[in-house]
């Protein structure tokens, strides 16, 4: 068996994130469309690790995890945007008793 | 002087091999379940893979983040308004049709096929790695050294978006029931709070909810 490539981890992230974006679009549960950027998210901190793994080190010799800490980073916002997202469709629903995206639609009335 | 270990195994491949697939399988089923509770436990699924990823990645401090956070926390929440919604959580049948369905899943795969194609060139030799890689007190170093400040901005970021959530969720009917919880016989109402905690401890979790 051969040994492990970058490129696996890159493809693999590569179709996390095609079908996080196309559910994000083609799915109108408001709930299920942020959970889709949340599986965006994860393809992209992914990637990150994966390039961090590849690059475990400065040029002069220590230890480098900017990937790693960026992914933190991206870590701690998607919490953030889960908990707003989640506030505003609990508001929607209280507004309009439904949580479908096409209903959203207060302001073009 | 730390020991390095040998840059890969086919250990590492077959541990990819089974948890990309499981990575895969839960966000297709995330994507694809009608039931909002399915696509959450599907995000979970996906979750976990991605952490064992990450310890396959030699990123320990990220795996155990990445469940304490995502599976912990956003999964949990997720389900509590999941929850909360009832059964109107749960959309109507998709009105749209086969050919709009089958154009989802060709645009999905032509997504897919035009990132892929541009990363199946890259060519780059797995360097070794040191036994500090990853681990907790390297990071720890790192995040309160070099990353500091975007550290303390991230706190400052969750502080206002926990704010901000509060502040929307809460809503303005809400807002005004606690203002003026009962125009008829306030006093009433007051002294009945201070006698019975019983009361007074529903009507706080009335007007949190």
């Amino acid at each position: 068996m051969g040994s492990i490539q970058l490129t696996h981890y890159l493809v693999l992230s590569a179709v996390l994130f095609s079908v996080g974006a196309v559910g994000f679009l083609v799915r109108r549960n408001s709930l299920v469309a942020l959970m889709c950027i949340e599986l965006m998210l994860n393809a992209v901190n992914l990637t990150l690790v994966a390039f961090n793994r590849w690059m475990p080190a400065n040029p002069g010799g220590a230890v480098a995890h900017h990937g790693q800490v960026f992914a933190f980073f991206v870590i701690a916002v998607a919490a953030a945007e889960a908990a707003v997202g989640l506030a505003i469709v609990l508001s929607l629903y209280r507004v309009r008793k439904v949580v479908r995206t096409d209903d959203a639609n207060l302001m073009k009335e | 002087m730390p020991t390095l270990r040998p840059p890969s195994t086919t250990l590492e491949l077959v541990v990819f091999a089974f948890f990309s697939a499981l990575a895969v399988i839960g966000a297709l089923s995330t994507v694809l379940a009608r039931n909002p509770v399915r696509s959450a436990v599907g995000l979970f699924v996906h979750i976990v893979a991605l952490a064992a990823l990450y310890l396959n990645l030699g990123a320990h401090f990220l795996g155990v983040i990445q469940l304490l956070v995502y599976a912990g926390a956003v999964v949990v929440l997720f389900v509590f308004v999941i929850m909360l919604l009832g059964s109107d959580a749960t959309s109507p049948r998709d009105s749209r049709g086969l050919a709009w369905r089958a154009g989802a899943g060709v645009a999905m795969v032509a997504v897919a096929w035009f990132l892929v194609d541009n990363l199946l060139h890259i060519k780059r030799i797995l360097p070794e790695r040191s036994d500090a890689f990853g681990t907790m007190n390297v990071i720890g170093s790192f995040l309160f050294k070099q990353a500091v400040l975007p550290f303390e901005l991230i706190g400052i970021t969750l502080v206002i978006a926990v704010v901000g959530a509060f502040a929307i969720a809460r809503g303005k009917h809400e807002r005004r029931a606690l203002a003026d919880p009962d125009p008829s016989s306030p006093d009433e109402k007051l002294a009945d709070r201070d006698s019975t905690t019983t009361k007074s401890k529903g009507s706080d979790a009335q007007g949190h909810a």
